[in-house]
């Protein structure tokens, strides 16, 4: 879904903390409060596919939505990184900087053996479109746009825009 | 197998090949058990690369628009096309990316190294298609087998 949600804006990727090097053999995903204010995209919607994955790389994007669809159990570390095919004997330092990413756009918080993930995360702003290129651009402006028709909203006012609740899942 | 790639691809369909159900790149199959036999970039690539069937995509904005850098040789996507072509998921022969329409489900051997989520996932997936594990295993072997025994028939990269 694409919705709207409290506070804002744009996250610095550069003053987060650094994040653990390893995690903790077992995590528990729980569901945690939405970070955001302004548009927001659930889990499953094909814009953290489509341009998401620009800004923050495809396992972070993948990892998002594989820890939702874990909420409220115990996963064994080995396992989600089995099922995201992080392999290798850095697999459990890549999941740690995954996981770390998505804190950074606060799409998550790292509280050690649990995980609070947040129900959705913004759209990109300017600066990450621009990362993202003119295929990207392209693709959040195609999902606006749908969001904005599918609601009849009006052209949102000053250049903001609006895309209202989706409400769509992939697949 | 050509490593570098060319500044352009030109995305059609190719044909299918798999026989059997296979599952399409918008699939939430792909992406909760594909990801641990491909890795997550292969997948959304596969996905991305369908939304350019039967046009042109420059390759530094297609791993730009995927996170994958660019840096001018495109290591990253080199190896990300490598990889999906390993699985018959296209064959990229110069500037033209022929795509598969689909994969075929995970083999036993797959699900084994993919651990207990996506075996999970993978049984909760072939009850709601109302599919039969034993049976989409089988096919799932011999798609597997297809591929290895012979390799001309499965879509790899061809030098240009």
């Amino acid at each position: 879904m694409i919705g709207r949600a409290p506070d804002s804006g744009r996250v610095d990727m550069g003053d987060a903390q650094p994040g653990p090097a390893q995690l903790p053999d077992r995590l528990r995903g729980e569901l945690g409060r939405l970070a955001y204010s302004g548009l927001v995209v659930g889990p499953d919607h094909p814009y953290l596919f489509d341009c998401w994955v620009a800004v923050i790389g495809p396992t972070p994007v993948l990892c998002f939505t594989r820890l939702h669809q874990l909420v409220g159990t115990e996963v064994d570390t080995g396992a989600l990184t089995d099922s995201l095919g992080l392999v290798g004997a850095d697999a459990g330092v890549r999941l740690a900087r995954c996981v770390d990413k998505l804190a950074r756009v606060r799409a998550l918080i790292n509280a050690g053996e649990q995980i609070l993930l947040s129900p959705g995360i913004r759209v990109l702003l300017e600066p990450e479109l621009d990362l993202g290129g003119d295929l990207v651009r392209d693709l959040h402006e195609a999902h606006l746009a749908k969001a904005r028709s599918r609601r009849s909203l009006p052209e949102p006012p000053s250049g903001r825009r609006s895309a209202g609740n989706l409400g769509e899942r992939e697949g | 197998m050509s490593a570098v790639l060319p500044p352009k691809l030109r995305v059609v369909l190719g044909p299918a090949q798999f026989s059997g159900p296979v599952v399409g790149p918008h699939d939430p199959y792909l992406r909760d058990c594909w990801t641990a036999a491909l890795g997550p970039g292969q997948v959304l690539c596969y996905r991305r690369l369908h939304q350019f069937v039967g046009s042109e995509v420059p390759t530094a904005a297609l791993a730009r628009s995927l996170g994958m850098g660019t840096t001018p040789e495109l290591p990253r996507l080199a190896r990300c096309l490598s990889r999906l072509a390993e699985f018959g998921a296209l064959r990229v022969e110069g500037d033209t990316c022929r795509l598969a329409p689909g994969l075929r489900y995970l083999t036993r051997g797959e699900l084994r190294r993919a651990g207990p989520i996506v075996q999970g996932l993978h049984a909760v997936h072939l009850r709601r298609q109302g599919l039969e594990p034993p049976r989409i295993a089988a096919l799932a072997a011999e798609g597997a087998r297809g591929l290895r025994r012979e390799p001309g028939l499965a879509m790899g990269m061809v030098a240009s």
